[in-house]
């Protein structure tokens, strides 16, 4: 549909708010969308803040999915603290009521649970709390410990106001009579609301399976036996125990720990599996070794699906940790009674029984679809529909749409997910909601709410007012408010200094600007909380926000300070001492900004490439296309079906077709990249041709401006070297299959025997193919089709038909495709003899043949997996690094999985890692929204703490450059000095430390401010 | 700080403390009410890697007891990196001190992740215990201007 037909509403509805709701809100607010963001929940996050690590690194990195450019307005703290961002709205407690209207012109009603407590005037005091009379399980802690009906939904105090658990409330009016500010209310009215929105993406994620529906293993009757998610409560040092790893009946460090994957997935009710399962109980097993490395810890699973990108190196890790892994599906739990311990039953590869006895059980449960779903599927409403298991129905080429035009889909909604795919979808859903919804004008100083601009004369001297909050009585009743006052007073560059009861409260916000001018004052320190900071209540002052310096008295000193108030005061004294003098030579900022070129360059022929090419360009920016192959379509060229069933040639016309005929975007064929200068919004790319001139000259060159670039190079199938392959024309690699399948000329085949893993997950290609257990799948199901007697037989090590592909899995064993397990220590041996084949694979359940499988088949197809080609040349052109199996690496493996290092490169496809095809078109149209979304505002805004660079000092020894993470330093030849690329820079500060000559400063943050601030605290 | 000789010796310690890991712990302890000592002044930067071990001898020189550098915790970095590199940097300057003489364990590193406020409180009482055993530094009074 063409931009200017479409219907355009004000915003767009971003239903849920774990880690995909909260991408695709970053990703739209960017690009200049007005967002609600509605969770039912009191607070952001999902799971994410229930957990403090994530594989396959076991880091933290939720904050490095906050914005890169002009990042002042946004939160810059941690995001479990909240989110702050001028272009969204956040709606807590709220949940999606119904909807009228069509794409472009929704109109929703979302419904708002009664607040009890209003977040305008909770100060989160806490005394609700403390005089609570009710105590309940807290979910947070997954019922681990206790908490009262009035309380906090996570322990980040800013993040929210206090809430009331209604069901447990007794509404007795402790809370009420105490509460200082007249913020709660027992008998409030939910509220609806109508909101005019153009688009909508559901991101409304997963519930954790409900373990009562398999009692079998005990979960709720045994102490010891905990999910997974109860262990990282454990785990955690925000958790019941504080990190350490007690377990509920003895409250002792349990010696042996059991996993016990697929619960409530890959069974007979959930024929799906739930995708992360592995990979987070390699992560708790992994974390457990570290902390008590002397614990048994064991997993017994029954394929290990460890197909993304680092993670079967990861499991090798965990084996290599002295993790145990198991083979076996445990089908019940017993309880040892005297001591707690828990007995299972397993069942060995050899058909041994044993019993085992563990000190503790974990449960990998696995994601059910939300009853939500149920809500928007009702014709009467979103009318979406649903899949067999319950979750979004989408298309294999359109990943994050629903059946209704104008509602996207991402997470888990559209089926189970980990974080990464999570964060891919978000951004897609982001880029295709985007054209159902205008974007907000960006004014000339970069945000629709940058704050007041520079009021004040640069230079000017420092006149500071200092504003103590008494919080009530919390800060006043254990600081010596008086004294602090004349201790304020007395500092230099302080004009005046006052007191109030509640900093916070809208009118003493209103009259702060108001005093200062009154007074002459042009910098202010709010000595009050923290949630002043994470709030962003400064931003209400109309003052540019590096004039203002908030000293944490209430969390950084009164209250960890209770019994001692004189060392409280004293501490108050030099805290806000300091924050003066950090004003006192703070100089109003200047926001400085790169101009960008709208255009992007996408570097590929395949998929991925093109449909990058085709998503920036629905933007409408213009898009360069080149690839070192004759013509597009990459190894999609090969691909007639899919395990859906999907028509890909068909596809690939379409979009071959419309990339062909739009005349902003521009085919380069036959060429590759020499050259690549600039930065983000300024990228100078030379190709060259790959062609030599036939006379005889310099190859031909050309050379491109870019604003962004987007990596979507294709990768090879392997040439195995084993199994005879070469060597008999019996011997073939599934695309080669798919080949023959496709034209039809199988000719007569009875007997197929498939090897997976082959040249995969072994010492050379330590990663897992993840896309060819499903074409083994595939292929299998399609001679089924052909001839349903013809005897399909897979040797596997584990069948990667994870998510929703379970069911494909299902189906091609009721076909009859036979699957049997091989070990990689002994692989299946593969012999040529009077023009047979014949395969002998061991098999130890099998009691005949001393445990020998031995075939005979017409046809052995080796699954073998993708590899990137020799990309090193590229990576050092682009200034980027690969992985160790020589794919590009990303800028964080979690949250920015298709963002590079170097800002305003974008990875997808191949050029990422192994990906199928539906998988390959979310995250290419990821790439192409990331790559698109620098480009909305026409330019790249810096921050306000940026770094500088003192010319007449700098040397140019250009320490500065190689220490940048970001690229933001450059040398400028002409003046042999090093200059900043300010809107890059991201403030960090590590330049300033690298520099042998005092040349590097932050500005914002500078050495004298620093220093003054230390004399100030002494 | 006034100097009362009847009371026991109260360290002052700077702290440099991470905006994203750190500061979010202080936070949740704070708000937890977990009771530390009062000891360490805060400065808030945006990075431990942006901590200059110039800032360290400045604190030292002035008269700090102490330093407390605190960051995320390895591979956390919002930067990527920046602990890393002040680790290394902290571990060299730690080599210098001890080469002239001083005492080096009035320096420290540590790292705490935004869900640790226990981890926090615990180094605070770590910190200030150990640096109460020192006693005050001997520099401070030398170089008192």
């Amino acid at each position: 549909m063409s931009e200017t037909k479409r219907k355009k509403g004000k915003a767009v509805l971003v239903v849920g708010g774990g880690a995909a709701g909260i991408r695709a809100s970053l990703d739209l607010a960017e690009m200049g969308h007005k967002v609600y963001l509605c969770d039912r929940k009191p607070s952001l996050g999902g799971v994410l803040v229930h957990t403090d690590r994530w594989f396959p690194d076991n880091h933290c990195g939720m904050c490095k999915m906050l914005p890169i450019f002009s990042r002042d307005d946004k939160s810059q703290f941690c995001l479990r603290s909240g989110l702050v961002h001028p272009n969204i709205e956040l709606l807590p407690m709220t949940e999606f009521d119904s909807v009228t209207g069509e794409a472009g012109d929704f109109t929703v009603t979302v419904k708002s649970a009664p607040a009890g407590v209003n977040p305008e005037l909770c100060v989160g005091c806490g005394t609700c709390n403390s005089v609570c009379p009710v105590e309940v399980p807290d979910e947070f802690n997954e019922g681990l410990s206790q908490r009262k009906a009035i309380y906090l939904r996570t322990p980040w105090l800013p993040s929210n106001s206090y809430v009331i658990d209604w069901a447990a409330c007794t509404k007795c009016g402790e809370c009420v009579a105490h509460c200082p500010t007249k913020a709660i209310n027992l008998s409030p009215q939910g509220s609806s609301k109508k909101i005019s929105v153009g688009s909508i993406i559901l991101s409304t994620g997963i519930e954790q399976f409900n373990t009562e529906a398999a009692s079998q293993y005990g979960h709720g009757r045994y102490p010891n036996v905990l999910t997974s998610i109860e262990l990282e409560r454990l785990l955690s040092q925000s958790g019941p125990t504080e990190g350490v790893m007690l377990r509920p009946s003895d409250k002792k460090v349990p010696q042996s720990v059991a996993f016990l994957q697929c619960v409530g997935s890959r069974d007979m009710k959930r024929n799906y599996c739930s995708f992360a399962c592995c990979m987070y109980a390699l992560k708790e097993a992994m974390l457990i070794k570290k902390l008590y490395p002397q614990v048994e810890v064991e997993i017994f699973y029954m394929d290990m699906r460890v197909f993304g990108k680092g993670y079967h190196r990861y499991y090798e890790q965990a084996k290599a940790a002295g993790i145990k892994f198991t083979r076996c599906r445990v089908p019940l739990v017993k309880q040892d009674f005297q001591n707690g311990d828990l007995i299972i039953t397993t069942a060995g590869e050899d058909n041994s029984l044993k019993q085992r006895r563990f000190n503790m059980l974990v449960l990998s449960v696995g994601q059910v679809p939300s009853p939500l779903f149920q809500v928007l599927a009702d014709p009467g409403g979103l009318g979406i529909k649903l899949n067999q298991h319950g979750f979004c129905q989408t298309g294999e080429f359109t990943p994050v749409e629903t059946s209704t035009p104008g509602v996207f889909v991402c997470g888990s909604a559209s089926g189970p997910k980990n974080i990464t795919d999570s964060m891919i979808g978000a951004s897609a859903a982001a880029g295709k909601a985007s054209h159902y919804a205008i974007s907000v004008e960006w004014p000339e100083n970069g945000g629709p709410s940058n704050g007041a601009g520079t009021d004040f004369e640069i230079d000017a001297p420092a006149k500071t007012a200092v504003l103590l909050c008494d919080c009530g009585n919390q800060i006043s009743s254990i600081i010596d408010m008086e004294d602090l006052l004349d201790a304020s007073r007395a500092l230099p560059s302080v004009v005046y200094a006052e007191r109030a009861p509640y900093l916070c409260m809208e009118d003493a916000l209103a009259s702060i600007r108001p005093k200062m001018d009154h007074h002459g004052a042009n910098r202010v320190v709010l000595a009050s909380c923290a949630p002043f900071l994470t709030r962003r209540l400064g931003a209400s002052i109309d003052l540019d926000p590096s004039l203002i310096q908030v000293v944490n008295l209430r969390e950084e000193v009164a209250w960890p300070n209770q019994e001692n108030p004189v060392a409280a005061t004293d501490k108050a004294r030099a805290l806000i001492s300091m924050a003066v003098e950090r004003l006192r030579l703070q100089q109003p900022a200047v926001m400085l900004h790169i101009a960008m070129n709208q255009s992007a360059l996408v570097v590929g022929s395949g998929l991925a490439a093109m449909v990058a090419a085709r998503t920036i360009s629905d933007f409408g920016y213009e898009v360069h296309i080149v690839s070192r192959e004759p013509e597009l379509g990459g190894r999609a060229r090969n691909i007639r079906t899919t395990l859906s069933g999907s028509d890909v040639p068909a596809f690939l016309e379409d979009l071959r077709r419309t990339l062909a005929n739009n005349p902003d975007i521009h085919q380069y064929k036959g060429v590759e990249i020499a050259t690549v200068e600039g930065h983000a919004g300024n990228f100078h790319v030379i190709l060259t041709s790959t062609v030599a001139d036939p006379s005889g000259k310099d190859l031909a060159t050309s050379s491109l401006e870019v604003g962004s670039i987007v990596l979507a190079m294709g990768a090879d199938e392997l040439r195995p070297t084993e199994y005879l392959y070469g060597q008999n024309d019996k011997v073939i690699t599934q695309t080669e299959l798919e080949a023959r399948l496709n034209t039809g000329d199988l000719g007569d085949v009875k007997s197929v025997a498939m090897v997976q893993c082959v040249g995969s997950r072994d010492e050379d290609r330590p990663y897992c193919g993840r896309i060819c257990c499903a074409e083994a799948l595939l292929n299998a199901l399609r001679i089924k089709e052909a001839n349903p007697h013809a005897e399909v037989v897979i040797f596997y090590r584990d069948m990667m038909s994870y998510g929703l592909m379970e069911a494909d899995y299902k189906r091609a064993r009721e076909k009859g495709v036979l699957f049997v397990r091989y070990d990689p220590e002994r692989k299946p041996e593969v012999k040529a003899e009077g023009g047979k084949l014949r395969v002998t694979v061991r098999e130890t359940a099998l009691p005949r043949n001393d445990g020998n499988i031995v075939m005979e088949p017409d046809l052995l197809v080796l699954s073998v997996p993708l590899v990137p080609r020799d990309q090193t040349a590229l990576a050092a052109i682009l200034g980027l690094e690969l992985t160790e199996d020589g794919f590009f690496k990303e800028a964080e493996v979690k949250f920015r999985p298709v963002d590079c290092v170097r800002d305003g490169i974008f990875i997808c496809g191949l050029a990422h890692s192994p990906r199928g095809m539906a998988e390959s078109i979310t995250q290419a149209q990821a790439a192409g929204q990331r790559a698109a979304s620098i480009m909305a505002k026409g330019r790249l805004m810096s921050g306000r703490t940026v770094s500088e660079v003192k010319a007449r000092w700098c040397a140019g020894c250009q320490m500065c450059v190689d220490i940048c993470p970001y690229n933001a330093r450059v040398m400028d030849e002409s003046e042999g000095v090093v200059m900043v690329l300010e809107a890059l820079c991201q403030g960090c500060g590590t330049c300033v430390v690298s520099c042998p000559s005092g040349a590097a400063g932050l500005r914002g943050l500078s050495d004298k401010q620093i220093m003054s601030m230390v004399d100030a605290a002494l | 700080m006034s100097d009362n000789d009847n009371k026991e010796f109260e360290p002052t310690i700077i702290g440099y403390f991470c905006n994203w890991c750190t500061y979010a712990a202080a936070d949740v302890a704070g708000s937890s009410r977990l009771q530390y000592p009062h000891n360490v002044r805060a400065i808030r930067v945006m990075c431990s890697g942006s901590v200059d071990p110039l800032y360290v001898l400045r604190a030292l020189f002035s008269g700090a007891d102490g330093v407390l550098i605190a960051g995320c915790r390895p591979g956390d970095c919002h930067y990527i990196s920046g602990n890393y590199k002040e680790r290394r940097r902290i571990l060299v300057l730690k080599t210098i001190l001890e080469t002239l003489g001083m005492e080096s364990d009035r320096v420290w590193l540590r790292w705490v992740g935004a869900s640790e406020s226990p981890k926090f409180a615990a180094t605070m009482n770590e910190v200030t215990a150990a640096i109460k055993k020192l006693g005050p530094n001997p520099i401070g009074n030398a170089w008192a201007i």
